[in-house]
């Protein structure tokens, strides 16, 4: 079983991210926070040991599960995605899945027309670009995880619901 | 001598202002419709409803956005003051990402509102009528003139209104828990269709610990009238209206005692 990562993000503007970022940078006063993208990290598992074969499957199930992906309005990456290519930021992803794993799973009618594709597990994953400003890159995190990360008061936190909402974090290159 | 004067705050995406503010004027309330970015004279009103909707299109998370407004530093303010604090569907989903109910530990998110789930899988959103009963009348200034197991019929329509709690809100949960879903005999709600969103414990609506903030995911003021008490309803309510519905007379519906205690409250403390 190999599985394989495909990030989905809107083509035109998020306002999911607009909203977000805004209420960062003005509410919470994080203004380190570059900016905000948001995507649908789809965890594909498929029935095979060989990795090409895998992605060549999952791209091709991608572009026939139109219950999947809307291809009119959202765009696809397979694989991982990169972080900022300026030296001066650092970029950190936040997966934030259902606590519970059976809420996790996507049911679609069109899984049954790809017997290679076992189980489709969806999540969100938030990419968040901070301006360094002379903070080393441990404490950037530290920080942008305590003011963007789990909700514990109106002060502190946004993206996640920790009552019912997992999160990890990682630095992306 | 003057009626108290109660906020019904509009955020971008409510959109059951009007009809909260008709049920609440209804019941004596001086009631006004204010913008979410008009918090300036907010401190000046006795009450505050955070009614249903959308607000920002439920971006992040229902309630979420809202959640950090400047408007809701003026709310937060006049609940540690003692002024009531009512948040229905939406409103409720603020008032949980505000920290402010159940207040057990100021100011800490202790109530989460999670998207529906029925038998462990998502199931959307939810709009129909259920019946809730009243658990801890005492608890609140909202239900007081309730009596403990009342079975009230009342509309739902959310996505994201599955009580969860954190381990300290869950200690104190026999005195924040005020409505419970329920079947028609009031028999608390396990499981799907009565427990509509597979809330912990069915919760429908918790309190803070001071008891003058209530979050409520059903709609109170859409049950406010008789009139608006459907066929599909049973028992004595139903019979009620029936009763008088041909002479075309229609008066206060199931949930009058929350709105007169609500107001008597506000009106108590001017």
């Amino acid at each position: 079983m190999v599985d394989v990562n495909v990030y989905v993000s809107l083509q035109q503007s998020d306002l999911h991210c607009i909203s977000a970022f805004e209420s960062i940078r003005h509410s919470l006063g994080f203004t380190a926070l570059k900016g905000l993208r948001r995507y649908r990290l789809l965890r594909v598992s498929v029935a095979t040991e060989s990795k090409d074969t895998a992605e060549a499957e999952v791209r091709r199930f991608i572009g026939m599960a139109f219950d999947i992906v809307n291809p009119n309005k959202e765009s696809v990456t397979f694989g991982d995605i990169s972080g900022s290519p300026d030296s001066r930021d650092v970029c950190i992803g936040m997966e934030v899945a259902p606590m519970e794993a059976s809420l996790r799973g996507v049911s679609a009618p069109s899984l049954a027309r790809f017997p290679m594709i076992q189980a489709v597990d969806q999540c969100l994953f938030w990419v968040l670009t901070l301006a360094k400003d002379g903070m080393d890159d441990a404490t950037l995190i530290r920080t942008a995880e305590a003011h963007c990360g789990p909700t514990r008061s109106r002060s502190q936190g946004l993206l996640i619901n920790p009552l019912f909402e997992t999160v990890s974090v990682r630095r992306l290159s | 001598m003057t009626n108290p004067r109660l906020a019904v705050i509009q955020f971008p995406g409510s959109n059951c202002e009007y009809e909260t503010r008709r049920a609440a004027a209804y019941y004596g309330f001086d009631a006004d419709i204010i913008r979410w970015n008009a918090a300036d004279n907010l401190d000046q009103f006795d009450a505050y409803i955070l009614p249903g909707g959308f607000s920002y299109q439920d971006r992040v998370r229902a309630g979420a956005i809202a959640a950090k407004l400047p408007i809701m530093d003026v709310v937060t303010r006049g609940a540690a003051m003692g002024k009531p604090v009512l948040g229905i569907c939406n409103g409720c989903q603020i008032l949980s990402e505000s920290g402010l109910i159940a207040g057990v530990s100021l100011g800490d998110i202790e109530v989460g509102m999670a998207p529906n789930i029925r038998d462990g899988h998502p199931i959307g959103f939810i709009c129909d009528w259920r019946y809730v009963t009243v658990s801890n009348p005492s608890a609140s200034l909202f239900t007081r003139y309730f009596d403990g197991g009342d079975i009230l019929p009342v509309p739902i329509n959310h996505g994201e209104g599955r009580f969860v709690l954190n381990h300290p809100a869950q200690a104190q949960l026999s005195e924040l828990a005020t409505f419970r879903y329920c079947d028609d005999q009031g028999t608390l709600a396990t499981t799907f269709p009565d427990n509509p969103n597979g809330a912990y414990d069915a919760l429908a609506g918790v309190c803070s610990v001071q008891g003058n903030v209530l979050g409520i995911m059903p709609h109170p003021e859409r049950s406010a009238f008789l009139k608006q008490i459907p066929l599909s309803i049973r028992g004595p309510w139903q019979m009620k209206k029936q009763s008088v519905f041909s002479e075309g007379v229609t008066g206060a519906g199931p949930w009058e005692k929350l709105f007169v205690s609500f107001y008597d409250y506000a009106k108590g403390r001017m």
